[in-house]
């Protein structure tokens, strides 16, 4: 432990040198005061007891240098010495210290705010104890992942083995609470399990009981609340407890405050209140889902016992698949046929919970985090030149110390000093960027006029990884340069062309290493923004200008058919109103990722079964064809006439080829229902159109086949009350349906509108981020090469303006100068881009997962990247060039 | 404990004279003030220089980087005082640690004391 201590007081003596200095002084003159008085005592004249102490004493200095290299004080001074030089060159020349400064915070700055992203989405674990043994159960086919039902959550919890024990949640329940006033307040269900399981110990007062919100338990309610909502409507107060929300005509009294920081299982979730899972009943009371055996709707998670991994809980699961499926659903009315056919239990990891924005943007920021690193990579480069230049403009300075003495290892530790300076300011400039740039990703992805989807925390690991991210910065931009200042051989660089010709070679390897990253950085970013506007130019079969509207049409006197007239009276009213052109109800709105599917055939002209398949089903009034823009091809569209006659539809240009291909589908029949089913479960309708393909379900999706039917012709209720509207501008559209709701029902929410735009950008949000972020990336990219060959090439012209003054005076031709220097930079970027191409080639299969409608391979992006490139380096060279070639000879021949 | 024993064993430089064992110093300090309770550099130079009767013919200024080592080691302290003849200097003295590190330092010393003696007999 002795080396420890010794460390430490070496370290103590950092913030104490001067005053142990002073005290060493003081205390060998006392010693020597002593020794003389006492020789002196002995009867020694004054002269000889000095004397005879000091030869007895030792050489002092000696003593003292011994003492003080003890104390660690030489290497402090070196180190103090090292700072006031870095900050006395900084102040020097601030221009360069500014471009230093900012290239590292630039580089920091992006790396920061794409961790943060990537930490708040991926990696940062729940905030409950052990998150790492947490599970989450889904039901899966391939990627497709969905939740579970309650049947099978029961069957799950009575049957599985590897976790400890499971508990369900839903949370995408949102309803007014009255508590004082009415407010949506983000809320979830879950079963009274979920404490044990998580582990969860609320702030105040206590979870629910364990069998809480089961289906076969009485249900009480009771409601936890966030800490954040605890904070915000009650003040913190202790005395929350006992209190009632009035949710949905039920009163609920609050049981207990979460955990600090816990509101909800996944990052982008803030839930206000939390309450048992068999409450959905009061929130939904026709239609419960948690009755419902086939709607899988749960968020499933388990903790795993001790010592059994997921590789095990896997195959336990998959051991019990079986028993489990049957246990929910024993007549195979939903699980194991129709649309859940290929679906089958799964588990998961679930240290940070059930998030969708993982499976969404996990790929994405991954990509991202890579096209980050080529940026640091590419920041760290251009520091290291610029330190680089900064030193070779130095050699001479180093060369004299050298020659003074100065030891390979304080060159080395003063160049380094100067860098970490620099990385240092850079490091605090670029967190801040970093923070501010997370922020405004974030927003960027978070839909318009809802809550910031995650939380932008920065916990130790952001700080450590910003702080590793530096030093790793300023060792790769110091360290090389420092090197080479401490190479210095003082008999030849004191000569001042030696040096010249040394700094001229400076930037062999660093412009290749630069235009390679370069071209890498280019091309995907040019890639990822083709993908991005090859999906929004095409708008998918619909067309811009429609506003969708989700009415809150709710009144307890009504029944579903008063309902169902007065939602079409909207629609009506709408219709009829001035600058309105058209407007139609729909059971589902298009492009939310939404499935809405039945079962259709089609017969031959011989009556045989034709066709018969799952396709898309849209219910719809008359208008939506020219409310949505969706194009009908061939036949005509729905006529007002057409709902009292008999069942019509118009299907999709795909769903015609299927149903009746090579043929003409006017006319013909298709018929919902299974083909070998009831007759009286069959509803055939006369096609009398057919429409172009629309991607119903997402931008991102294929168009599935579809098929339109008449709301009105099919049902009598509908409890969906969707409305697209196109009018002349958003703001009548918005401002009509805003009337049309209040004079309906005057104490409904109001109504939730979306234009085509905002429902694009949504759908989009993934590729945005993609190619803005990497958009970025390249021009940073393009103006950090461009002013590395420019860097490289004015000190080179600078440096050999002799050279070039002896060769004009000797007969060269502008022309032949400008070519020389042409060539030295040609064959340097030449080299960059095959490197660049080379890396470009093998890291393709990493994005072409990313990509849609452009190929990894495509010659098009890669000859763009290349024109870019070449036409930013031109740039660059046509200054230094043309300063080369008005070099005056005679001018520059008689400096020195 | 063996890097102890390599210690003892390694030469001191700037002691002129008999030549010194590195560790030998540094008892000598610890036992003076054992027996001398608090005390500054010179009283402990001087003391070493008696007991010694001269034999070693140590320059006091060694001792100072003696001190230094044992602070750090944290086996003794120092603090600033009064001498006896009313100037300031720094008193050195035991820590808990070097009290209990004596005995452990003695007993070294003596194990390498013996064994040098028994080396010296059989060879003679």
């Amino acid at each position: 432990m002795s080396w420890l201590r010794m460390a430490i007081s070496r370290c103590l003596a950092m913030f104490r040198g001067r005053t142990l200095e002073r005290d060493l002084d003081e205390e060998l003159r006392s010693h020597l005061e002593m020794a003389v008085e006492e020789n002196r005592q002995r009867g020694m004249s004054e002269g000889e007891a000095r004397r005879a102490a000091l030869r007895s004493f030792g050489g002092v200095t000696q003593v003292r240098e011994t003492v003080r290299v003890g104390q660690g004080l030489p290497f402090l001074e070196n180190l103090r010495r090292d700072f006031g030089y870095a900050l006395r060159q900084m102040r020097k020349s601030p221009g360069f210290a500014a471009v230093t400064v900012l290239t590292l915070a630039l580089g920091i700055g992006a790396n920061t705010a794409i961790f943060l992203l990537t930490y708040s989405v991926l990696l940062k674990g729940l905030p409950v104890p052990h998150p790492g043994q947490l599970v989450l159960y889904r039901f899966a086919k391939g990627d497709t992942t969905l939740g579970l039902s309650y049947n099978l959550y029961e069957a799950l919890r009575e049957r599985q083995t590897a976790t400890s024990d499971v508990f369900a949640w839903a949370s995408d329940a949102t309803k007014v609470v009255e508590n004082g006033h009415a407010e949506l307040v983000p809320m979830a269900i879950a079963t009274g399990s979920i404490f044990r399981t998580l582990e969860l110990h609320p702030y105040l007062g206590h979870g629910f009981d364990e069998q809480a919100g089961e289906r076969g338990q009485p249900l009480r309610p009771e409601a936890l609340i966030s800490y954040n909502f605890w904070r915000t409507h009650f003040h913190g107060d202790a005395g929350v407890l006992g209190h009632t929300l009035r949710i949905d005509n039920t009163d609920v009294p609050i049981i207990g405050v979460l955990p600090r920081g816990f509101d909800g299982i996944s990052p982008e979730e803030h839930i206000g209140i939390l309450l048992p899972l068999s409450f959905e009943r009061v929130l939904h009371p026709s239609g419960a889902m948690i009755d419902n055996p086939g709607a899988v709707w749960l968020q499933v998670m388990g903790r795993l016992k001790p010592g059994v991994t997921l590789a095990q809980a896997r195959a336990a699961l998959s051991a019990s698949d079986r028993q489990i499926t049957d246990a929910a659903d024993p007549q195979h009315m939903f699980l194991g046929t129709g649309l859940f056919g290929d679906f089958k239990l799964a588990v998961e990891p679930g240290r940070n919970g059930a998030s969708t924005l993982r499976t969404e943007y996990g790929k994405p920021l991954l990509a991202l985090e890579a096209l980050c690193g080529l940026m640091m990579l590419l920041c760290a480069v251009n520091t290291a030149l610029l330190i680089l230049s900064r030193v070779s403009g130095r050699l001479h300075e180093f060369a004299v110390r050298s020659a003074l003495g100065a030891a390979r290892s304080r060159l080395i530790a003063q160049v380094l000093m100067e860098t970490a300076l620099l990385a240092i300011a850079g490091l605090l400039f670029g967190v801040a960027l970093g923070w501010a740039l997370a922020r405004a990703l974030v927003t960027m992805l978070t839909p318009i006029g809802h809550p910031a989807l995650i939380d932008v925390r920065a916990g130790a690991g952001v700080v450590f990884f910003a702080i590793g991210l530096s030093i790793a910065a300023a060792l790769l931009a110091g360290l090389w340069p420092a090197f080479r200042a401490s190479r210095t051989a003082p008999g030849l660089d004191l000569k001042q062309a030696h040096a010249q010709r040394q700094a001229g070679s400076l930037g062999r390897w660093i412009i290749p290493t630069q235009v390679a990253l370069g071209v890498l950085l280019i091309h995907a970013a040019l890639l990822l923004t083709a993908t991005f506007t090859d999906y929004a130019k095409n708008t998918a079969g619909f067309s811009n200008g429609v506003t969708f509207v989700r009415l809150r049409l709710e009144n307890d006197n009504w029944n579903d058919q008063t309902q169902a007239r007065k939602t079409l009276e909207i629609a009506e009213d709408l219709e009829n109103t001035p600058g309105i052109r058209s407007a139609a109800l729909m059971n589902m709105l298009p492009m939310h990722n939404f499935l809405s599917t039945s079962n259709y055939f089609s017969r031959d002209p011989q009556g045989n079964v034709h066709q018969n398949r799952q396709v898309w089903l849209q219910e719809v009034t008359p208008g939506y064809f020219p409310a949505v823009g969706t194009a009908v091809l061939q036949g005509r569209a729905f006529a007002r006439s057409d709902i009292a006659g008999d069942a019509v539809c118009v299907i999709s240009q795909s769903a015609a080829a299927y149903f009746f291909p090579g043929e003409d589908a006017v006319g013909r029949t298709i018929t919902a229902g299974q083909s070998d089913g009831d007759p009286k479960h069959q509803s055939p309708c006369r096609v009398i159109g057919i429409a172009q393909d629309a991607r119903l379900e997402s931008l991102l999706q294929p168009a599935p086949m579809a098929v339109y039917a008449l709301i009105e012709q099919e049902h009598t209720s509908f409890p969906n009350s969707i409305l697209a509207v196109r009018a002349s501008s958003y703001g009548l559209a918005a401002e009509a349906v805003r009337r049309e709701a209040a004079k309906l029902l005057p104490a409904a929410p109001p109504p939730t509108l979306e234009t085509f735009d905002q429902l694009v950008d949504e759908n989009l949000s993934q590729q945005r981020l993609l190619s803005s972020v990497s958009g970025g990336f390249a021009l940073l990219a393009l103006a950090l090469v461009a002013a590395g060959l420019y860097g490289v090439l004015s000190r080179a012209v600078t440096e050999r303006r002799r050279e070039i003054g002896i060769r004009m005076a000797l007969g060269a031709q502008r022309d032949r100068i400008v070519a020389v220097l042409a060539r030295g930079a040609a064959v340097r970027v030449a080299i960059g881009v095959v490197a660049g191409a080379a890396l470009a080639l093998m890291t393709a299969h990493l994005l072409q997962s990313l990509l849609y409608g452009v190929s990894v391979g495509s010659f098009g992006v890669a000859l763009a990247t290349l024109g870019i490139l070449l036409g930013v380096l031109m740039l660059a060279f046509v200054i230094p060039a043309s300063r080369a070639a008005s070099i005056d000879p005679m001018e520059a021949i008689r400096e020195e | 404990m063996s890097d102890r024993k390599l210690d003892v064993l390694r030469p001191t430089a700037g002691a002129a004279g008999a030549p010194m064992l590195q560790g030998t110093l540094d008892l000598m300090v610890l036992k003076t003030l054992e027996t001398m309770g608090p005390q500054h550099g010179y009283g402990i130079a001087r003391r070493i220089e008696q007991i010694s009767e001269q034999a070693l013919s140590l320059n006091q200024g060694t001792i100072y980087p003696a001190l230094l080592r044992l602070c750090q080691r944290g086996w003794i302290r120092a603090e600033w005082g009064t001498s006896e003849n009313g100037r300031r200097a720094r008193f050195y003295s035991l820590t808990r640690t070097g009290k209990a590190q004596i005995g452990q330092e003695t007993e070294n010393w003596e194990r390498v004391a013996a064994t040098m003696a028994r080396f010296l007999v059989r060879s003679e």
